[in-house]
């Protein structure tokens, strides 16, 4: 009885722990990936005179607080303005410069997707039919590290201009 | 008592000297400047590569992306005057290349100055501070080869002293007509004094050749001869009479 009981303990230990650690590998990922929003800022040209640039999360926040840190940063002379947004549709404001949609969203992010489908809007996701529903950069990982998919076909078809330097990193480089 | 000094060896030892040192003193000056302007552009081109790899790794460090910045510098292989390039994101080792694998490896690590350019043997050492992502401190180090600028040296060295011995030839010929258009009406008239007063002949008169200085002596000379001439005839004359 007292061994299953050890046994237990053990087991439920095992188990915090690894859920630690998968939470804190989550949260460097996240940290990783809201950096690499704030960089795709950087290399995307938008055609607008906004002084904010603004970035939404539609869904769940998987960021934690590594995205809303980046709130008032400056990037190329504009402040940052994060948001975090319902997927009510019909309310999601249509002056972002970019769009992330979470993974728990993979059911209605083809109609978000559709929604902004504008030259002065990218949208970015993290799961594998992100690119399939018509988003522009999808975050994969690779080799341990954060890389991402790129869906030509839809930027050139949203005339989105993006620096070269970008898509040049994408791990598909080839028109989908 | 003094060695006799002929003007004749006098004047082409003079202008060739002369001149062999105005072409050493323009070709070794040429020579000089050359080099350094050709030192100066080199280092202005690695200067100019080092931002030019920079901006074009600026996606691939901010995403950290080793493998597409690597491949940045890749492109250095149609370069030979680079041996070897680095990028450093706060002064550890991010992306290299190396133009042959049996060179030495960049370190790990590494603390870099801002900006800096050494001078080796044979290489020189460029070292930039990029100004791409404002958290993090990247570095691009490029270390270029001075041999193919010293190959060129050498060249223009040969190239230079060939030319320059050519002037000096050149020169030595001038050195010998110039010598024979002003001596020899001297050595003419030197030679037919000479004569004159082995001979006496006060009858004989110098060949006018050129209307200078030269000219105007043979004038004189000739006048000389004539008024001598005829005061012996003028003596010969009286005594006669006398007789």
């Amino acid at each position: 009885m007292i061994k299953t009981r050890h046994q237990i303990i053990k087991v439920s230990l095992a188990l915090m722990v690894l859920a630690l650690t998968s939470s804190a590998k989550a949260q460097k990922e996240y940290a990783v990936k809201a950096a690499y929003l704030c960089n795709f800022l950087k290399y995307t040209k938008f055609n607008d005179s906004n002084k904010k640039f603004t970035i939404a999360v539609i869904g769940q926040n998987p960021f934690g607080g590594h995205l809303k840190a980046l709130n008032g940063k400056k990037i190329k002379g504009r402040t940052l303005k994060v948001i975090f947004l319902e997927t009510k549709i019909a309310n999601l404001p249509k002056n972002c410069h970019i769009i992330f949609i979470s993974a728990k969203e993979a059911l209605n992010q083809k109609e978000i997707i559709k929604r902004f489908a504008t030259p002065n809007t990218l949208t970015i996701g993290d799961n594998k039919w992100f690119i399939r529903a018509g988003g522009h950069l999808n975050l994969v990982t690779r080799n341990n590290s954060i890389r991402f998919e790129v869906n030509h076909k839809s930027i050139i078809k949203q005339k989105l201009k993006i620096s070269s330097k970008i898509l040049r990193l994408a791990v598909n480089r080839e028109l989908n | 008592m003094n060695k006799r000094k002929s003007i004749k060896k006098r004047l082409i030892i003079i202008i060739t000297a002369l001149v062999s040192l105005a072409v050493f003193m323009t070709a070794a000056l040429s020579l000089n400047n050359t080099h350094r302007s050709e030192r100066k552009r080199f280092i202005e081109k690695i200067h100019l590569l080092a931002r030019i790899l920079g901006e074009n790794a600026t996606a691939a460090i901010e995403f950290n992306n080793s493998d597409d910045a690597n491949a940045v510098l890749n492109t250095l292989h149609e370069m030979h005057s680079v041996d070897k390039a680095a990028f450093y994101i706060d002064n550890k080792l991010f992306a290299s290349y190396l133009k042959n694998d049996s060179m030495s490896k960049f370190a790990e690590n590494h603390l870099f100055p801002q900006e800096e350019t050494i001078y080796l043997q044979d290489n020189i050492q460029v070292t930039l501070q990029l100004g791409i992502a404002s958290e993090q401190e990247v570095n691009i180090i490029i270390i270029g080869n001075l041999t193919e600028l010293h190959q060129a040296f050498n060249e223009n060295i040969k190239v230079t002293l060939i030319i320059t011995l050519l002037v000096i030839a050149l020169s030595f010929l001038i050195a010998i007509w110039v010598q024979h258009r002003v001596t020899d009406p001297i050595s003419l008239l030197s030679k037919l004094a000479i004569d004159i007063s082995e001979n006496k002949d006060y009858t004989q008169r110098a060949q006018l050749i050129e209307n200078d200085e030269i000219g105007d002596l043979t004038k004189s000379f000739n006048e000389m001869l004539y008024e001598i001439s005829k005061r012996d005839l003028e003596v010969v004359h009286e005594r006669n009479l006398a007789e």
